[in-house]
């Protein structure tokens, strides 16, 4: 039985303190713990990228199934109606083959859902510091606002990669097993590369972006809303200038947009003229609002550090 | 002599127009200090100084030998400080015990040290179980004692409480002052307990330091200020009142009648030299015809004291 006053022995430290701690390292594994902690979120916002990812895989491995020599017969029966499918399947294979095309229209489509998932995780993450107190307790050890920021900054990009990155990457690899003697690397092994460079920069940009918007909100909800609106609020503003004054290129204000142009001309992918518009103006906007994530998020923690 | 482990020198910290510290002078010996001082005085101004997490308008400090001015003399003073602020100031997400153990990585310690570290603080601090649970839902005396255990988790020499009791039910109260009392005692810690309750410090600190307006309104061991002036005594007694004052002022004795009759009075060399003792204000008595009913001696307390020096800085300020 504990005595009502009990006190415990304090157990002084024998050890040594490490001069330079790993301070982003262990607020990123902190991020990912409380993250993982809510499993229900989780698997729902991390089923639109692992559907996605299923489907253009399957296309990537059909196409190259088909190129292999696969009959419209053995695709699609012997009937009529198989053969005529089977024939479709064939003409469109030249496509679903072009592993760029896949992966250029898998962010296309998939850029929404991934969106949401490092709004959902990078939303709360400076704004619930704030609101809780928690920099008070975080700033008061030897920890740099560079540090704070990357450790953060990592977190919210953990959970981009799982929309953005690791996707393409899988469907790269079942692209490389699945072509003929290893076609797809000997022939187009850029695109993985471009496809990881890709991804990087829009999980930098975006992550930054919801970061930023985290920072200047005083809670999550107020931060995922702020990052949601600014993203539509800017397309909604794009189309009507485009629409207002003729000139496409104000739909470049959208990130969204943006970042569509942008893979598919990294991708290579061709664009019908009417929905394409000067490439650097989409470099600009999404340029722009990287550098103003980050001036933002430089004034907001510098305010942190040094509590009122 | 000890080398002090806070210095400041002329520290001045304005917010526009507010100097919430003007001239600060002070050097702090190692052991447990109280900090006192009204809303407004500059305590928290002073604790987050001392921090570095606000850089002064003019004047400097050291604390624990570094220099707060410089990053570098940042990163190694929080190395040597545990800082427990006020309010609720918890990390959203983790348990108790992940909360200290993370702390304490960014503290300087190696993940396996910080985990180990985390269960003994936290035992220390008399949190079982729950440490396994997420804090938000935790009592406020829960939290205050997280609060304390991530302070201690690197073992710093000097730790910064600021209101540790604040918002704990009397038996939390008593278990939280039971712990810094071992800290800056049976632990040779040395802390600055910020504290609105005057006998918290008493209970838990040697030394204290009263901020008014910012400006140190009086400072030193509690012993001192306390029983500083002359010893004085409550004195009852029955009979004519008006005679006894008569008797009292005729021996020299500083007398002062209380509400509920009885006097105090002050013993010890008085104004013209004599010393006046227990015995002459007997005599006193004796020669107005008054029967003494009880004397004894009347101990100052801090609250006295506090209010006592506050007066003083307010005539001078």
């Amino acid at each position: 039985m504990k005595a009502e006053a009990h006190l415990e022995v304090y157990r002084p430290f024998q050890g040594q303190l490490r001069q330079h701690p790993r301070a982003p390292i262990a607020l990123w594994r902190a991020g990912l713990r409380t993250a993982f902690r809510r499993r229900l979120a989780l698997m729902i916002l991390l089923a639109p990228p692992v559907i996605g990812t299923v489907i253009f895989s399957f296309v990537v491995y059909t196409g190259y199934a088909l190129q292999e020599g696969t009959t419209p017969e053995a695709l699609g029966g012997s009937s009529l109606l198989g053969q005529m499918a089977g024939s479709m399947m064939r003409d469109h294979a030249a496509k679903a083959l072009d592993v760029k095309n896949q992966i250029a229209l898998f962010h296309l489509s998939m850029s929404a859902f991934s969106l949401l998932l490092v709004a959902w995780y990078g939303a709360g993450l400076i704004a619930d510091d704030k609101r809780e107190g928690a920099h008070l307790l975080l700033f008061a050890r030897p920890l740099s606002r560079t540090g704070y920021l990357m450790g953060r900054f990592l977190t919210v990009a953990t959970f981009g990669a799982f929309g953005a990155i690791v996707p393409t990457l899988v469907v790269c690899t079942i692209a490389t097993f699945a072509s003929p003697e290893w076609s797809f690397i000997r022939l187009e092994g850029m695109v993985i590369v471009k496809a990881v460079l890709y991804g990087l920069a829009w999980v930098v940009a975006m992550s930054s972006l919801v970061l930023a918007i985290s920072s200047l909100a005083t809670r999550k909800a107020f931060a995922l809303a702020g990052t949601i609106g600014l993203v539509f609020g800017l397309a909604a503003t794009g189309g009507v200038l485009t629409g207002l004054l003729k000139v496409r290129a104000w739909n470049a204000l959208g990130p969204h947009m943006a970042w569509a142009q942008i893979a598919n001309n990294v991708f290579e992918v061709e664009e019908p003229s009417r929905r394409s518009w000067d490439m650097s103006w989409n470099y600009i906007s999404v340029a722009s609002l990287f550098v103003a994530s980050w001036i933002v998020l430089v004034w907001s923690v510098r305010r942190m550090e040094a509590v009122k | 002599m000890t080398k002090a482990v806070l210095e400041f020198d002329a520290l001045t910290k304005t917010y526009g127009k507010v100097r919430a510290l003007e001239g600060l002078t002070l050097a702090l010996e190692p052991g447990p200090t109280g900090l006192l001082g009204p809303n407004g005085a500059g305590k928290t101004t002073l604790l987050k100084l001392c921090l570095g997490l606000i850089a002064p308008t003019s004047g400097s400090a050291r604390i624990a030998g570094h220099d707060p001015a410089t990053a570098a003399g940042r990163a190694r003073l929080r190395r040597a400080i545990g800082y427990m602020p006020e309010g609720d100031c918890l990390v959203p997400g983790l348990t108790g015990v992940e909360t200290v153990g993370m702390l304490g990585r960014l503290s300087g310690l190696e993940p396996r040290d910080a985990m180990t570290r985390a269960h003994e603080v936290l035992d220390y601090v008399g949190i079982d179980e729950a440490r396994y649970r997420e804090v938000v839902g935790w009592s406020t005396g829960m939290k205050q004692r997280l609060k304390l255990a991530q302070a201690l988790v690197h073992d710093p020499p000097l730790l910064l409480l600021d209101e540790p009791t604040d918002g704990l039910d009397p038996t939390g109260r008593r278990h939280m002052l039971e712990l810094v009392h071992d800290l800056g005692h049976a632990q040779k810690k040395s802390l600055l307990l910020c504290s609105h309750l005057l006998p918290d410090v008493e209970a838990t600190c040697d030394a204290v330091v009263v901020l008014s307006r910012g400006r140190v309104a009086a400072s030193g061991q509690i012993v001192d200020l306390v029983g500083g002036s002359r010893p004085r005594v409550r004195f009852e007694a029955i009979g004519d009142a008006a005679r006894l004052e008569t008797e009292f002022a005729a021996s020299g004795i500083v007398h002062e009648r209380l509400e509920n009759g009885s006097w105090s009075l002050t013993l010890g060399a008085s104004e013209s030299g004599a010393e006046i003792d227990a015995d002459a204000a007997l005599a006193a008595a004796s020669r107005a015809g008054a029967r003494v009913v009880a004397i004894e001696p009347e101990r100052a307390t801090l609250q006295q004291a506090f209010l006592r020096a506050l007066d003083e800085a307010e005539a001078v300020g």
